[in-house]
């Protein structure tokens, strides 16, 4: 028999029809497979290799803030997840990442101050949750992503899971944000609403790196006083403890764990005449760590000359450490936030709206300590739609306000501030694909973007190049990292 | 080899039962019972199923999914796609609910983002996740609002079809009109041609196989053609399950958003 074309068709028949089940017996047999236990493994690794632009390093070297000038990503990911029909889920996913960079470094020792040249791993457990279904209640416990609201680049209701902002452009998406321990249930209202309860045993704080990388929140526009307070120890620590040395500053004064200092949540969502609505409440921690420097040991660190500092100086320090007090912690503190969000389509568009309003968001002062503020944010959001997700177009406006009397001078943000962020994504030729991530503001006028060319070799493998542009004034968020423009280039398996 | 290829004579004998039918339907009907004849499994089953893109170059890629489905009314469904490859699909869900009045609802979930989006009814005119199938190919709409007229009859290969013409009722819809050959026999649409709105000929859709799951026939193996840009989706249902089992609780932006 030839193969089949246009003008020759086949007919079949399954041989079990001969036999003519009954309709109950064949719904039976439907069931049977709709409950059927599904697996499914899914994973991808990427290497990129990458330099920025600028390679001069900061002066004088006392102050000097590492840069790493030239790197390498190694990152995979493998999730596995097993499902037995509408009854049960069970997801797990972990990375494994390793880093390589480069600063140069006039010393011999490599230290968390002086890179020169040296690699980290870092193990991630991404997800860990199981699920039960019933009628009407979804229950979830374990370690999960949960997306609240509906912008994706300017989120403000997006506050149930930890961040990454070691890198605010990931080369994979799912690597930014950080699943988090949570129990979640979902209960159905009817068809077209839905109530979501979520309670949080544990604290996760973001992932930054307040000191020796690219992104770390002490940068060349940091304080002097900081500047050379961390240099002298970053040049305690070997150069292989990077991530550890940030982990134990940043982690410095955590909310004390127990049930106590649980954080817990709501969405209530409904769909009328085609419009989405949900609304939120959540109480829990910020997620921005808040340093604080004992006013003391800050009129010390501004009395210190870092270019020939001494043994003694840091006396004061230690003693207060050793009297049981925090001459300089990163603590947390807790907030209200309440939202909504609403989206439809308008023509070819999704139209979506977030509103957000916190009691006490958090923010860094110039000098790079905390500060909690009363805040309102409008996103606005609108994507004209394809239908295929190699053709992406997003825009996302955002209004920010601080409800405080002359707040203080801030870093990234004024006490009213207009952001904007576009992901714009399109086909150069059948296979090669533009993909434009950018984030600009007026006020603070800065912009922060990544350009990414990527070949689409098959199905499974992809290369790519990466540009990355940061630029602006001193205190937004693109001139602050304005060394950070870069280049990379990097290719992808997905498994 | 699990199917039984059927033969000539038996086909023959079938389609020749049918063709002692004395009168002939309207064009409405026919078109109506085209519909309620769930050639893809849309309304009331389980499908899994994979489709082989091709384009003017000859590259090829492959879209893998499930689909279950449920009739809410006649030729009416919910239906939930789910996609397993390409790799960076995986994951992704589509739901669709009809409905007689107002646009239907449409929700994409895509697992980087981690919630369902609405989708727009202005997207009907284009392609489904980068195959030349249309969103409107699948809500039908055109076919289900359309006005229909019978145009004749023709022996398409053994089979007799009639032939009817359908002018979409939405001045938005990508088509001025669509040509169906539907098996008299069974109500499955062996051909069809599409034609834009300059009434140029944009799309061609053959059935390549067609398969009898207990008692309901469907279009097992099939190709839409995008003549105008020469790019082809070969679809191919591999396993399909008739049932009534799914419940409206199938079809939410719940289950959709379930990681599966």
């Amino acid at each position: 028999m030839s193969p089949p074309t246009e003008t020759e068709m086949t007919e079949v028949i399954e041989p079990e029809a001969a036999s003519a089940p009954s309709p109950a017996a064949r719904s039976a047999s439907a069931a049977d497979d709709a409950a059927a236990p599904a697996y499914r493994f899914s994973g991808w690794a990427y290497q990129g290799f990458g330099s920025l632009f600028d390679w001069q390093q900061d002066s004088p070297a006392y102050l000097a803030v590492p840069r790493d000038v030239a790197f390498s990503h190694t990152q995979a990911q493998l999730r596995f997840s097993y499902a037995l029909g509408r009854k049960f889920e069970a997801v797990a996913s972990g990375s494994l990442l390793y880093s390589w960079t480069y600063s140069p470094n006039d010393t011999e020792r490599q230290t968390v101050a002086q890179h020169g040249a040296h690699g980290a791993y870092e193990m991630r457990l991404q997800e860990l949750y199981a699920g039960v279904f019933w009628t009407g209640l979804d229950l979830r416990i374990g370690q999960q992503r949960v997306a609240w609201g509906r912008a994706e680049a300017l989120a403000p209701n997006d506050v149930l899971n930890a961040r990454d902002l070691r890198d605010p452009f990931p080369t994979e998406r799912n690597l930014f944000h950080q699943p988090t321990p949570l129990v979640r249930a979902d209960v159905a209202l009817g068809d077209k609403s839905s109530l979501q309860l979520i309670f949080a045993p544990i604290f996760v704080p973001d992932k930054i790196d307040i000191y020796g990388s690219n992104w770390a929140l002490i940068q060349p526009g940091a304080p002097d006083s900081l500047r050379g307070f961390f240099h002298q120890m970053g040049s305690l620590v070997d150069a292989s403890l990077l991530n550890e040395f940030n982990r134990l500053t940043q982690q410095s004064a955590l909310p004390p764990s127990g049930v106590t200092q649980f954080a817990a949540g709501t969405r209530a969502a409904t769909t009328l005449s085609g419009i989405d609505l949900a609304t939120y409440y959540y109480y829990g921690y910020d997620r921005t760590p808040r340093l604080k420097v004992d006013p003391a040991f800050a009129q010390l660190l501004q009395s210190v000359d870092f270019s020939m500092i001494r043994a003694g100086d840091f006396a004061p320090l230690f003693n207060a450490i050793q009297a049981g007090q925090a001459p300089i912690a990163l603590t947390y503190e807790r907030n209200h936030h309440l939202g909504a969000d609403f989206g439809t389509t308008l023509g070819p568009l999704g139209l979506t709206f977030d509103l957000a309003y916190d009691t006490n968001r958090g923010f860094f002062l110039r000098d790079l300590t905390g500060y909690g503020a009363r805040t309102g944010e409008l996103v606005a959001a609108l994507e004209y739609q394809t239908g295929d997700i190699h053709k992406v177009l997003v825009l996302e406006s955002s209004v920010l306000h601080l409800f405080e009397q002359a707040p203080p001078p801030l870093l990234f943000v004024q006490q009213t501030t207009a952001t904007f962020a576009l992901l714009a994504r399109a086909p150069l030729l059948s296979s090669l694909d533009v993909e434009l991530r950018a984030r600009f503001s007026p006020t603070p006028n800065n912009v922060v973007a990544r350009l990414m060319l990527e070949w689409r070799v098959n199905d499974r493998f992809a290369l790519r190049a990466y540009g990355t542009w940061t630029a602006g004034d001193q205190w937004g968020l693109g001139g602050y990292f304005e060394h950070n423009s870069g280049a990379e280039l990097g290719a992808k398996v997905n498994l | 080899m699990n199917k039984l290829i059927f033969s000539v004579p038996a086909v023959l004998t079938l389609a020749g039962s049918s063709m002692a039918a004395p009168t002939t339907p309207s064009a409405a009907v026919i078109v109506q019972q085209m519909l309620e004849s769930d050639p893809w499994g849309l309304s009331g089953a389980s499908v899994a199923a994979h489709a082989v893109l091709s384009d003017k170059a000859g590259a090829q890629s492959e879209l893998a999914f499930s689909a279950k489905s449920r009739r809410l009314a006649p030729s009416l469904a919910a239906s939930l796609v789910r996609f397993s490859a390409p790799p960076d699909l995986a994951g992704a869900g589509f739901l669709q609910i009809q409905k007689k009045e107002g646009d239907d609802d449409r929700m994409l979930f895509l697992p980087d983002l981690g919630r369902a989006r609405r989708i727009s009814g202005n997207l009907r005119s284009n392609a489904f996740m980068g195959t030349d199938m249309s969103f409107a190919d699948l809500d039908r709409r055109d076919l289900r609002d359309g006005t229909a007229t019978l145009t004749g009859s023709e022996t398409l290969q053994r089979w007799d079809c009639f032939v009817v013409n359908v002018v979409p009722k939405s001045a938005s819809s990508q088509y001025s009109r669509v040509e169906i050959w539907v098996r008299k026999d069974n109500h499955l649409p062996l051909k069809m041609n599409m034609f834009d709105r300059s009434n140029v000929l944009l799309k061609t859709f053959a059935a390549l196989e067609v398969k009898r799951v207990g008692e309901s026939w469907f279009i097992s193996r099939s190709r839409m053609t995008n003549v105008q840009q020469k790019h082809s989706t070969e679809l191919v249902l591999d396993k399909i399950v008739t049932t009534t089992q799914f419940g409206d609780e199938d079809f939410t932006v719940r289950e959709l958003e379930k990681s599966k």
